[in-house]
């Protein structure tokens, strides 16, 4: 048998081999992907979409507020920036524009930025605090 | 029940890519018909949203959107018999045999099949870009159809990519119309049928051009990627772009 063919042999079956490795490897991280039994988009959106049944309107443009709004706060940015892309999915299809520029603000603040936002604004804003630091805020006009 | 309702409602987007691909391309014998079919898949769901896009455009909630699909269905299908394009003794069962490469294929078949399940199962919304983009979009679409455009609001933070398009947002928020419901099922079929489209495209293409055992071969190397499990799971749009350009290239082969 000419060693061309032989070489072709072995090349083939060591692709093979590590295709097969792959694929198995492939699957046993599938593993790690998350728990069956635990969703942690629909457990973010089980505390945000409560707000779309307090608000007067069914469409429109909201203001964003969350911890990395607020001066001196101690947060993570990568965690700010799933929270914020988070709280829209769970609220589409208002469009949430961080800031503060808006007549209803929802808010994904810890208790301690809570209290700081609040207090430089006392009597500016009603606010209604859902389960799990969700706040929706209504400017007083 | 509901996988089974969520793979039924991309049926008639997947006949119409076959029907109309079929009538184009002239070529009857089995393995043609198999890439038509695989091709078919990509195909139907680019007309499909196409479709869909159009109807949001003229009349938003006005028409049942399955309605303009069984009627474009019936289209396709009058011109393939118009057309004559249906004859009988040109199609052959295929013959199946049990052969090396047919087992090996078959053995990497079911792992990246059950790669696809177990991965949906333990995060059945998808990965990251599945809810910043594509079924973020689909939501703005389904929820509020009259106000559609909503969804390319230059408002919208960049990471949301208002400016993507639509293809997948339109065939989600279409089936879940037909649906009634926002099925979580519904975007991940339509990335399994991406995936087993690619993973076709690219067998039956080269079995045609390349004969079987390098066909066998493209295909394990081809399942053996992560990146094919992550994002066809993961509903993002990378496996639907991997199609489209393997459709181009195979057409080559």
């Amino acid at each position: 048998m000419p060693i061309r063919y032989r070489l072709k042999q072995f090349f083939t079956a060591l692709i093979v081999l590590l295709c097969a490795y792959a694929s198995i490897n492939n699957f046993i991280g599938t593993f790690e992907s998350g728990e069956v039994d635990f969703d942690h988009v629909a457990n973010w959106e089980n505390r945000f979409t409560p707000i779309k049944d307090l608000l007067p309107i069914q469409r429109g443009t909201l203001g964003y507020i969350a911890d990395w709004d607020i001066p001196g706060a101690d947060f993570d940015p990568s965690d700010q920036d799933a929270e914020y892309i988070l709280t829209q999915y769970a609220l589409s299809p208002f469009v949430l524009v961080r800031g503060e520029n808006h007549e209803w603000i929802v808010g994904s603040l810890t208790p301690n930025t809570y209290k700081q936002w609040v207090e430089i604004r006392t009597g500016q804003y009603e606010d209604v605090k859902l389960k799990g630091n969700a706040y929706l805020f209504h400017r007083i006009k | 029940m509901n996988f089974l309702l969520s793979t039924l409602v991309y049926i008639p987007a997947i006949l119409i890519g076959f029907l109309l691909i079929h009538l184009i391309w002239r070529d009857d014998d089995l393995s043609s018909i198999f890439i038509k079919f695989f091709t078919g898949i990509g195909a139907g769901l680019g007309i499909s949203s196409f479709l869909y896009f159009a109807t949001l455009l003229i009349a938003p909630s006005k028409i049942p959107f399955i309605v303009i699909q069984l009627i474009f269905l019936f289209i396709v299908l009058t011109l393939n018999v118009f057309y004559k394009r249906f004859p009988a003794n040109k199609f052959r069962l295929p013959k199946i045999q049990l052969s090396f490469s047919t087992v090996l294929l078959s053995f990497f078949l079911i792992i990246t099949l059950a790669s696809f399940i177990n991965h949906s199962m333990r995060r059945d919304q998808g990965a990251f870009d599945a809810w910043m983009i594509y079924n973020r979009a689909a939501r703005f679409i389904y929820r509020d159809t009259t106000n559609w455009q909503a969804t390319l609001s230059p408002e919208l933070y960049w990471g949301f990519h208002a400016d993507y398009p639509l293809l997948l947002s339109l065939n989600v928020a279409s089936a879940w119309e037909l649906l009634r419901n926002e099925n979580l099922r519904a975007p991940l079929i339509q990335g399994g049928l991406f995936l087993i489209a690619s993973l076709g495209l690219t067998y039956t293409t080269l079995a045609k051009a390349k004969g079987k055992i390098l066909a066998t071969l493209a295909t394990i190397i081809l399942m053996a990627n992560s990146g094919l499990i992550y994002s066809s799971a993961g509903q993002t749009a990378d496996v639907h772009s991997l199609f489209l350009c393997w459709q181009v290239l195979l057409c080559f082969a």
